[in-house]
């Protein structure tokens, strides 16, 4: 709670500093990702934006909900013209009334992108647009895995005893991944426990509490199997630690999306999603940071497309996307669930 | 020289409302959440789950056996290194380089520390490799993410704290107490059992309380070694402020545990106090 | 054959020796002290017997067995601690039960030796007190009781009253002298004070440097010192240089009178030695030595006066009369003559 606070505080006094636009139509202020999904953006969405059309964009760094509790704190008076979320947070953010209706008349290329893609509100109007896709599968170190795995439940076979690492509670993927097996397995948000008694039986090396906790696992040869988003996987491959495999399970790969939001209606801001929204930017971005385009028909390399989340054949139809409000909801008996029941077996 | 009045005042106020500011004010307000619930009303019901469910219980047992059993281990492998420091090693360089080299495990940071851990007990780790090499075993220990590693990071993290407590003890006696007692026919086993181990009893109660209080409330060391594969109260505590949200159960662990250590560090000091200091030697 | 018998003992620390060779023996019941300065060797000595010092060369033999290498537990002595060392944690009666206890002395053994040894100290009532709550005097007895309860052949005492004030130092003087009578065991005892040396031991050992510079009764090495060293460190002494005349004949540097005494064989540059309480104002008996000078000071220390005379070569000489020193009423600055019996100085050469 501290921490939410302190947040909080941080986030108003970021934007009292702020940041305010000289005029809206020659600046922008975006919420953006950091590291090295930042990064990617920066290059091939912003930085290419400006050049387009001199359009000066000053970007706010941050995780999700942070952006969130910035968007609330701020209602009325906002800071931010557009923003990037999570797509579980911007599910959970979506009854928080902080995002603005999306014109589709201004962004004409919402008619390049796959209608998965396209959220709107229960009055019908859009409120939000995916732009990536990443789906959380199962890496495999193709040097000492022989087999590669199909199934998440190749997990559990007895060579692998001792050898995988899986995401903790503290891993944003963590909660909906054991909602999911509990939900293969027969069971559902509401009935943990088929997951529970599953991941009893999983012998982990270790679980892991962030994706960067999980490569260093990998990479160090503690684990040669796991679960882990494709984000991950691929910075992983290409520090090149051993040959990576990575597969989506063909029970569907436990999906997420980013999303754009559009926060102070202007031409500038339109300009600037649709452009986000263009095939030479997502090209650009999946050819350096291998998430999934929600831009239909981008040629890519051959690279970029064995590393697509739902294949180099798939499509989003592949994926299953989480239910982030239920998972919310039900946070307190996940946890005490995995800490007391799947941990507490000792 | 002479202290007035406002500069006691200000001398032992600072101090004060820095406890008050940073300690006292906090744990209050811990208290207060774990009486409390989300919509703002006082309520018993956190003390229920926790007091009431056996799971809570085990978790506290759990960090209590990890916590002992880093205290008698720290003290078994501490005592000899604080002997060796304060009584057998005589230069002055050596000695301040046996501290130096003791108190180095302070100063690395968690992640470097991890880091080398899996170096060392990782799967393909120098143990390991070792193991196999000399064919003492076939296949990789699994030495990481047990019980074991988390004793073992747990000691590497403590042994500063016990060596330091019993080597000031150590190198405040009075070295002629030795000489004493081997002058009086004692064996040199037989003076550290009769002499030098009954008077460094304070340093020993100093560091086990030390070194115990910190084992119950450590995070980070329990959390990376287990590998998340077990759950000490701590760990109960960080997930329910920062998973869950729930402050108030959070709290209430947090209150507990900090009960049942207190009953605990007290009992122990009675104990110790108890023991008659006097009449004893057989 | 003596009891103990010290033979060419060396010691080094680093570059530094500090005992040189020291050979000594000591007869079974003897009371000896090792005197001198601190850094003189006699507490390495000491702890060297005790078994705290491993020597580099020599032997120590007590009742003809060297004891050379054995461990201080195995040794037949014991040591009462110049701090006392009592074990903090113990009762009087526990720290004077320790080393029969470690010499598997049985529960009823141990009364028949706790309780004498600390009737003989008059300690008997404080048996179940702490160190603690003992005071600096009491310690010291019950450290004499812990260490006579081992029935040691030799008792070594570091500067065993040391601690104490003067009075009560005095007193346990006495009573140490008389404890040794009574238990007829071997004392050796370190000091640095002449007086207590002079006081309580039989034999005196003098150390200088890590040598032991004379061996003998307090009266010896009072009257008969053998180097001003010696003579400076027992009593107080007026040493005077001497120029030696081609003919033999020594003169007081400054003085024209020749003396009535020769040079020892000897290579050393003579030197007088004259106690202060030989001198006395006036003229010297017959055949005795007279020297003019002025008078400086005049201190009256209660039971005696102490004069200061400037004599012709600048020195002061320092005279030592009994009561208040009514022999004259000169008063300071005047000129006085004083002198002494031919026997009452000494030529030295050392």
């Amino acid at each position: 709670m501290n921490r939410c606070l302190s947040y909080l505080l941080g986030g108003t006094v970021l934007a009292a500093l702020g940041i305010a636009p000289v005029s809206a139509q020659e600046s922008l202020v975006v919420a953006a990702f950091g590291g090295k999904h930042g990064q990617t953006l920066q290059k091939c969405v912003i930085d290419t934006f400006t050049a387009k059309t001199g359009i000066k964009v000053t970007v706010d760094q941050g995780v999700s909900s942070v952006t969130v509790a910035k968007l609330k704190q701020q209602k009325g008076n906002q800071s931010l013209d557009v923003i990037w979320l999570d797509g579980e947070v911007s599910q959970a953010a979506e009854s928080e009334g902080v995002f603005q209706d999306i014109d589709p008349a201004k962004v004409p290329n919402i008619a390049n992108i796959i209608p998965e893609a396209v959220h709107k509100n229960k009055d019908g109007k859009i409120t939000g647009l995916d732009d990536y896709y990443y789906s959380v599968g199962i890496v495999y170190n193709e040097d000492e895995v022989k087999e590669a795995p199909t199934s998440w439940f190749d997990l559990w076979k007895p060579e692998y005893e001792g050898l995988s690492t899986w995401p903790s509670m503290s891993d944003g993927s963590g909660p909906p991944m054991l909602v999911y097996v509990s939900e293969l397995l027969g069971g559902g948000i509401d009935n943990l426990k088929p997951g529970v008694e599953k991941m009893k039986e999983l012998e982990v090396a270790a679980f892991y509490d962030s994706g960067g906790n999980a490569s260093n696992i990998l990479s160090r040869k503690e684990a040669i199997i796991g679960v882990l988003d494709s984000g991950a996987v691929w910075s992983l491959a290409d520090a090149n630690p051993f040959k990576v495999g990575f597969v989506i399970p063909k029970e569907g790969g436990l999906a997420s999306g980013t999303r754009l939001h559009l926060i102070k209606p202007s031409e500038a801001a339109y300009a600037f999603i649709n452009h986000a929204l263009t095939a030479d930017a997502q090209k650009c971005f999946v050819e350096n940071y291998f998430y999934g385009p929600s831009v239909k028909d981008i040629s890519l390399s051959e690279k970029a497309k064995a590393r697509l989340p739902w294949g180099p054949n798939g499509s989003i139809k592949d994926l299953r996307f989480s239910d982030a409000i239920a998972i919310n909801e039900h946070r307190q008996e996940i946890v005490d669930a995995w800490n007391r029941d799947v941990l507490g077996r000792q | 020289m002479r202290i007035n009045r406002l500069w006691a005042a200000i001398l032992l106020g600072i101090p004060l409302i820095y406890l008050i500011v940073f300690f006292v004010t906090p744990l209050g307000m811990v208290v207060v959440d774990s009486f409390s619930n989300e919509a703002g009303e006082l309520t018993l019901a956190n003390y229920a789950t926790v007091l009431g469910e056996a799971y809570y219980w085990r978790v506290l047992g759990y960090t209590f056996w990890i916590a002992l059993v880093t205290c008698v281990a720290t003290l078994i492998l501490g005592y000899p290194l604080a002997y060796y420091m304060s009584l057998i090693e005589r230069r002055r360089t050596m000695r301040r380089l046996c501290f130096i080299l003791i108190l180095m495990p302070l100063f690395t940071s968690n992640i470097v520390r991890s880091f080398g851990w899996i170096v060392l007990l990782g799967r393909e780790g120098l143990v390991n490799e070792t193991l196999l090499l000399l064919g003492i075993v076939d296949r990789p220990l699994r030495l990481l993410s047990t019980e074991v590693a988390i004793i073992i990071g747990m000691i590497y993290v403590m042994l500063p704290f016990m060596v330091l407590a019993i080597a000031s003890v150590l190198q405040n006696m009075n070295g002629s107490l030795r000489e004493a007692s081997r002058d009086l026919g004692a064996t040199a086993f037989a003076t550290f059992l009769k002499v030098t181990l009954p008077l460094s009893a304070p340093g020993i109660v100093a560091g086990t309380l030390i070194v115990f209080t910190l084992s119950i409330s450590s995070y980070v060391t329990p959390r990376i070694m287990s590998g998340g594969r077990s759950v000490v109260s701590s760990m109960l505590i960080y997930d329910q402020f920062m998973l869950v949200f729930n402050p108030f159960l959070g709290s209430a662990i947090a209150v507990v545990l900090l009960v049942a250590s207190f009953a605990l560090i007290i009992a122990y000091t009675l104990l110790m106090e108890r023991r008659p200091a006097r009449g004893t030697s057989t | 054959m003596p009891l103990i018998a010290i033979d060419r003992l060396t010691k080094s620390y680093g570059s530094l020796q500090v005992l040189k060779g020291v050979s000594l023996d000591i007869e079974e019941g003897e009371f000896v002290a090792l005197l001198g300065p601190s850094g003189c060797g006699k507490t390495t000595l000491l702890r060297a017997i005790a078994g705290f010092v491993d020597i580099d060369g020599g032997d120590i033999a007590i009742g003809g067995r060297s004891i050379a290498g054995e461990p201080p537990n195995r040794r037949p002595v014991n040591m009462v601690f110049q701090n006392y060392a009592l074990f903090p944690h113990l009762t009087v009666r526990d720290n004077v039960a320790f080393g029969p206890r470690r010499n598997g002395v049985d529960k009823a053994g141990l009364a028949a030796i706790v309780d004498p040894a600390l009737e003989t100290v008059g300690m008997t009532a404080y048996a179940d007190r702490l160190p603690a709550q003992l005071s600096g005097g009491q310690q010291q007895r019950v450290a004499l009781a812990r260490a006579i309860a081992n029935k040691p052949k030799v008792l070594l005492l570091d500067e065993p009253l040391g601690a104490l004030d003067l009075k009560l130092r005095k007193r346990m003087q006495m009573e140490l002298k008389h404890l040794h009578q009574k238990l007829g065991i071997t004392f050796l005892f370190v000091t640095h004070d002449q007086e207590e040396a002079l006081v309580m031991a039989d034999r005196i050992v003098v150390m200088q440097e890590g040598d032991i510079a004379q061996v003998g009764t307090g009266e010896d090495i009072y009257a008969r010192p053998q180097s001003r060293y010696v003579a400076d460190f027992i009593g107080e002494a007026n040493l005077l240089p001497l120029e030696a005349g081609p003919d033999g004949t020594l003169r007081i540097a400054g003085e024209a009178e020749p003396l009535p005494y020769r040079a020892p064989a000897g290579a050393g540059a003579p030197t007088l030695l004259v106690r202060p309480e030989e001198i006395r104002v006036g003229a010297a008996p017959a055949g005795g030595v007279s020297l003019s000078g002025t008078l400086t000071d005049r201190v009256f220390i209660g039971n005696a006066t102490r004069l200061f005379v400037k004599i012709a070569n600048g020195q002061s000489v320092v005279i030592q009369q009994a009561g208040a020193g009514t022999e004259d009423t000169l008063p300071a600055g005047a000129p006085v003559r004083i002198g002494w019996a031919r026997e009452a100085a000494r030529v030295l050469t050392g």
